[in-house]
């Protein structure tokens, strides 16, 4: 029977800058649910106030793509805030990929220059110099059938074997974290 | 003798522990190409956190030790009779499912099935602790059946279960989660065994205890519970409270003229105590809320910082990471 339970309001707000044309997406789970073309040289505001069915309990991937035909120095994309059924996901908790460009390229070869790249990409904060994809990997259910592996995909079991996504998104609101619970 | 299980508490001088290992084999599981280079340089960076971690314990003479990984084989999947799963879990977190207490170490039935065959990884570790007089034994195995979990989606009222961290001892008093990591028949198993504790469930933790507050010392709790929220037997603690406010700005629009790593600057609760007067924190607390730092050493506790830039990607904090096996302390009361 279907269910309105995974129904939930999802506030995304980010905010970008290029000297030149770029572009920006929102996607839940490969669903598109925001895309803008945002003109050279102008700082634009991107708000999604929405519901989102999220369908059923499990790890969500929410992607934010940012792109850009040409590159420039003068180029930064931040993340606002994102709430989910009045629970915030941290900005920075993310997984930041960079698009291979030539900066990028270049430094490779420089074990220094690698390491600090890498510190930047692992621990990116909530503004992004690169276009690339910024991902989130919530849980969405409860508490509890988050420990079972039975509705799970096997990408997700591969997942949590490897590391412990803190990011948990419960449907009941009185269930949440405490640190979690914000008004969009 | 240090490898001997000994443990009353989570802030008094640590003589051994348990420090978790990476299994880098378990990257081969990772479909996607992106996904695996993310994740070599995610483990690398956790490498240089733990051999940063080993060479403090080994400064303040705390004896180490580590779980040896089980290889992901891709033609040898896990099975029990109602749940398959690719491979053993990583052991980076010691502490979630041993409990020592006392002077026992208690395989715990964890709450996440896929922990299930986790103790294959420390074996070692225990046969050594059993070797020096120490004792061992394992709750219920659990089953994760089906009808355990349809009947029961709380997991209140099913199979025994619970994790080590949904437990932790001050003394002669011993704290529990309220739920999630812990059950209903886990809470009874624990105080059926350990009848001379006195047992206080923390009110609102539906996770694990070290991801709320660390005791610092005697009288001192590092908490994001409010004090009135907190057991009644801590109303004459004193309790330093993490910035939560920094967590989120009222306005978006103020929020983008925040320092940009504003946002990377959290405080954890997830430290770990070498004594009552020294404590491991990360690296970047230290550099982003020197207050809450002086706040802590004005209690005579000097925080030791380490770098642990993959905080955010494992959701693992340095209590996560180790597992303390025996500390000085002994069965006292503290209140």
């Amino acid at each position: 029977m279907a269910s309105n339970r995974f129904n939930l309001p999802t506030y995304i707000v980010l905010k970008s800058f290029s000297e030149y044309p770029h572009s920006i997406t929102i996607d839940i789970d490969d669903n598109i649910i925001l895309r803008k073309d945002v003109p050279g040289g102008e700082e634009l505001t991107i708000k999604n106030d929405d519901y989102y069915d999220f369908v059923k309990s499990g790890i969500k991937k929410i992607t934010v793509t940012w792109r850009g035909d040409k590159e420039c120095e003068n180029k930064w994309l931040k993340i606002g805030k994102i709430v989910i059924n009045n629970q915030e996901i941290r900005p920075h908790h993310c997984r930041y990929m960079p698009f291979d460009n030539e900066y990028l390229i270049n430094q490779k070869n420089n074990p220094i220059k690698k390491k600090e790249i890498a510190k930047r990409i692992l621990f990116p904060g909530e503004t992004y110099g690169w276009f690339g994809r910024i991902t989130y990997e919530p849980y969405i259910g409860t508490k509890s059938l988050r420990y079972s592996s039975r509705t799970k995909t096997s990408s997700e079991i591969a997942s949590e074997l490897i590391s412990n996504p803190n990011l948990h998104i419960d449907v009941d609101q009185d269930e949440a974290m405490i640190l979690a619970r914000r008004k969009k | 003798m240090t490898m001997k299980v000994n443990r009353y508490d989570n802030f008094t001088k640590c003589r051994s522990l348990i420090l978790g290992s990476l299994n880098w084999s378990l990257i081969e599981m990772m479909d996607d190409k992106q996904d695996r280079i993310y994740f070599t340089e995610v483990f690398h960076s956790v490498d240089e956190t733990l051999s940063e971690m080993e060479k403090v314990f080994v400064r303040f003479d705390i004896e180490v030790v580590r779980p040896e990984p089980l290889l992901f084989d891709k033609d040898r999947p896990l099975v029990t009779p109602f749940l398959t799963m690719p491979a053993v879990k990583n052991s980076l977190t010691p502490y979630d499912t041993f409990l020592c207490l006392k002077d026992t170490v208690v395989e715990c039935p964890s709450v996440t099935d896929l922990a299930f065959f986790d103790h294959v990884q420390y074996k070692h570790i225990w046969q050594k602790c059993f070797d020096n007089g120490s004792k061992w034994m394992a709750a219920p195995i659990p089953t994760h059946a089906p009808d355990q979990f349809d009947l029961d989606e709380e997991r209140t009222h099913g199979e025994i279960l619970f994790d080590g961290p949904a437990l932790e001892p001050v003394g002669d008093v011993l704290l529990s989660s309220e739920k999630s990591v812990i059950n209903d028949r886990g809470r009874r198993w624990i105080e059926q065994w350990y009848p001379e504790f006195k047992h206080h469930t923390v009110k609102g933790t539906n996770g694990h205890l070290d991801g709320y507050f660390t005791i610092l010392k005697p009288g001192l709790i590092m908490s994001i519970i409010p004090k009135d929220k907190l057991p009644d037997i801590f109303k004459s603690w004193t309790v330093i409270n993490p910035p939560e406010a920094s967590f989120a700005q009222p306005e978006v629009a103020n929020r983008f003229i925040q320092d940009d790593d504003f946002e990377n600057t959290t405080i954890g609760v997830n430290n770990f105590s070498l004594d009552e007067e020294n404590i491991i924190v990360m690296k970047h607390i230290v550099d982003h809320h020197p207050n809450v730092i002086r706040e802590i050493e004005k209690h005579g506790i000097n925080c030791i910082p380490i770098s642990y830039d993959a905080v955010r990607v494992l959701g693992i904090g340095f209590s996560c990471m180790t597992g303390a096996i025996n500390r000085d302390g002994q069965f006292e009361n503290y209140f």
